[in-house]
């Protein structure tokens, strides 16, 4: 059984901005423990679907299945990492990693070690105390990476991450972030308008178009796992074989734009 | 030369110029002391600063009737506080209510846009009638009129939270109660210790209507009955003692408001 199943999924908001349905007939499965990606241009749904999936928006026709189970509103099991920020800025860094724990009614210590754990494994060792206000962008971005992930979520919904960020912090995260993967062996469902992005990190890249957003196209990738595999994402990104890969993407997008 | 962190560009710069402030008060003790020293308005309409200190000795002094000013000020003091601490058990609660339920908006918006802006006065003989002319009357009064703008922070501060931030919450597995407790109202906080601090205000500025009606005590009993022998410098002084307690109590406010939300306005 897949981890998770989309399955004819419509989503028409009430007061539309345009004509018609944002996402029509969306159907895609991700296997438990891989990557899957939704590559598309700025407007053509993407964080409409992510919040279909973590359950904020009930779809207008269609299922969505995790585990076989249909989704009915917001659940820990699907974590999320937002596009806008979504820390919570009276709480520290580690206050906001902790969060979770504190729902679940971890005692204080054993949440605190935790957060410090987490935040130690994202690159922010002795950032427990620290502000938000304190941070660079790229710093709280860690730091919601993780609060994501000390939920402890079945699958976690990325929505361009790290979409504001410089092309050297990004790559940077994208290596932890494969990295965090291997050692978690989590199912993550990662949103991204970035073409190389999406080739580098996706088991499966799903291509939308826009107005209507639907699936146009769909690639089984394993550059990530090659990454894992080698260690060099430079030897991985001037690979002919993935620039290749990453041309049929960029095409794809081009292509439904029409 | 280090760049202040504290000083974002574009914002309104934070902080002010207390040399600045101190100068323009010395400026303005000096033309009344030149105003009261070179006759340019009887003493009866504006009592020179060395009247108003002497009246102000003389209140302190056990003479003065009534506990003198020390007395005054306790029982102003504790009206106040009695109102506030009454208000705030009172209008909070309403307030986050209106803010997070559709019904309770409906039902008390009206009501509270009716009342708020009806002024103290307007209503002062209405709370003689249901509550006499003792303590109770006067703290009822202020309640009133501290109770709006309580109501209306709570209410908005329930709105300061951002959208991303619930939904966030609730997939961390987070509940309605949870949300409440550990996101809605830590948004709102720097809302509503503002409508704490206005609310206080509000309260400087109702007191003498408090202590209209058969006050045997307090600061603006003591400005009323001042007036009534024509004692302008002990209205003075009642006036300058109301505006600086409130003063005082509008500092307390805003360094609870810098302990306890120092994020706000930084992400
Ligand atoms: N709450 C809403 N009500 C009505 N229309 C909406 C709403 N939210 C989004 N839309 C519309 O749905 C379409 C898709 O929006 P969405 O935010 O899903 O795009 P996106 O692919 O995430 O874009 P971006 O890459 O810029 O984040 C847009 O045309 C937008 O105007
Ligand atoms: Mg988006």
């Amino acid at each position: 059984m897949p981890r998770l199943a989309v399955e004819q999924l419509s989503v028409r908001y009430a007061d539309p901005a345009g004509e018609g349905p944002v996402l029509q007939d969306v159907s895609f499965t991700l296997e438990a423990g891989e990557i899957g990606v939704v590559l598309g241009a700025s407007g053509c749904g993407k964080t409409t679907l992510l919040n279909a999936l973590a359950g904020f928006l009930p779809p207008t026709a269609g299922r969505i299945l995790l585990d076989g189970r249909p989704v009915r509103g917001p659940g820990a099991e699907r974590g999320v990492v937002l596009q806008k920020q979504a820390l919570f800025p009276w709480l520290t860094a580690g206050g906001n990693v902790e969060f979770p724990l504190r729902l679940r009614g971890w005692p204080r210590r054993k949440r605190r070690a935790e957060a410090e754990a987490w935040l130690e494994r994202l690159g922010l060792a002795g950032c427990y105390g620290r502000p938000l206000h304190q941070l660079s962008g790229g710093m709280c971005q860690r730091v919601e990476l993780a609060r994501a992930l000390a939920a402890d979520p079945a699958i976690l919904l990325l929505d361009e991450p790290f979409g504001a960020l410089d092309a050297f912090t990004r790559e940077s995260l994208q290596i932890l972030l494969l990295t965090l993967w291997r050692d978690s062996g989590k199912s993550l469902f990662f949103i991204t308008h970035s073409v190389e992005e999406a080739a580098f990190l996706g088991s499966e890249v799903l291509v939308l178009s826009p107005r209507p957003g639907r699936v146009v196209h769909h690639a089984k990738l394993a550059f990530n796992r090659a990454f894992l595999h080698s260690g060099d994402v430079r030897a991985v990104k001037a690979d002919p074989a993935f620039i290749a890969a990453r041309e049929r993407l960029l095409e794809a997008v081009h292509a439904s734009q029409g | 030369m280090p760049v202040r962190a504290n000083d974002p560009y574009g914002l309104p710069p934070p902080g002010g110029a207390w040399p600045l402030s101190l100068a323009v008060a010395a400026a303005l003790l000096a033309l009344w002391w030149a105003a009261a020293r070179f006759g340019w308005v009887s003493p009866l309409f504006l009592p020179g600063p060395g009247r108003v200190w002497r009246a102000f000795l003389w209140l302190c002094s056990d003479q003065a009737s009534g506990g003198g000013l020390a007395g005054h000020v306790l029982a102003s003091l504790g009206r106040v506080l009695a109102g506030f601490l009454l208000a705030v058990a009172v209008a909070l609660p309403l307030g986050l209510a209106m803010g997070l339920n559709r019904l309770v908006r409906a039902g008390l918006d009206p009501l509270l846009e009716f009342y708020r802006p009806l002024p103290p006065l307007a209503y002062l003989p209405l709370t003689v009638l249901w509550l006499g002319i003792g303590e109770g009357q006067k703290v009822l009064l202020l309640t009133l009129a501290m109770a709006p703008p309580l109501v209306l922070a709570a209410r908005a501060g329930v709105r300061a939270v951002a959208l991303e931030q619930l939904h966030a919450a609730y997939a961390m597995g987070a509940g309605r109660r949870q949300v409440l407790l550990f996101v809605v109202l830590p948004a709102a906080l720097p809302d509503i210790l503002t409508g704490l601090r206005i609310a206080l205000g509000f309260g400087w500025t109702t007191l003498v209507a408090a202590e209209m009606v058969a006050a045997q005590q307090g600061l603006g009993q003591m400005v009323l009955n001042a007036a009534n022998f024509l004692r302008t410098d002990i209205m003075m002084v009642g006036i300058l003692v109301i505006g600086l307690i409130a003063m005082a109590f509008d500092g307390l406010m805003r360094l609870l408001a810098r302990r306890l939300t120092p994020w706000h306005g930084k992400v």
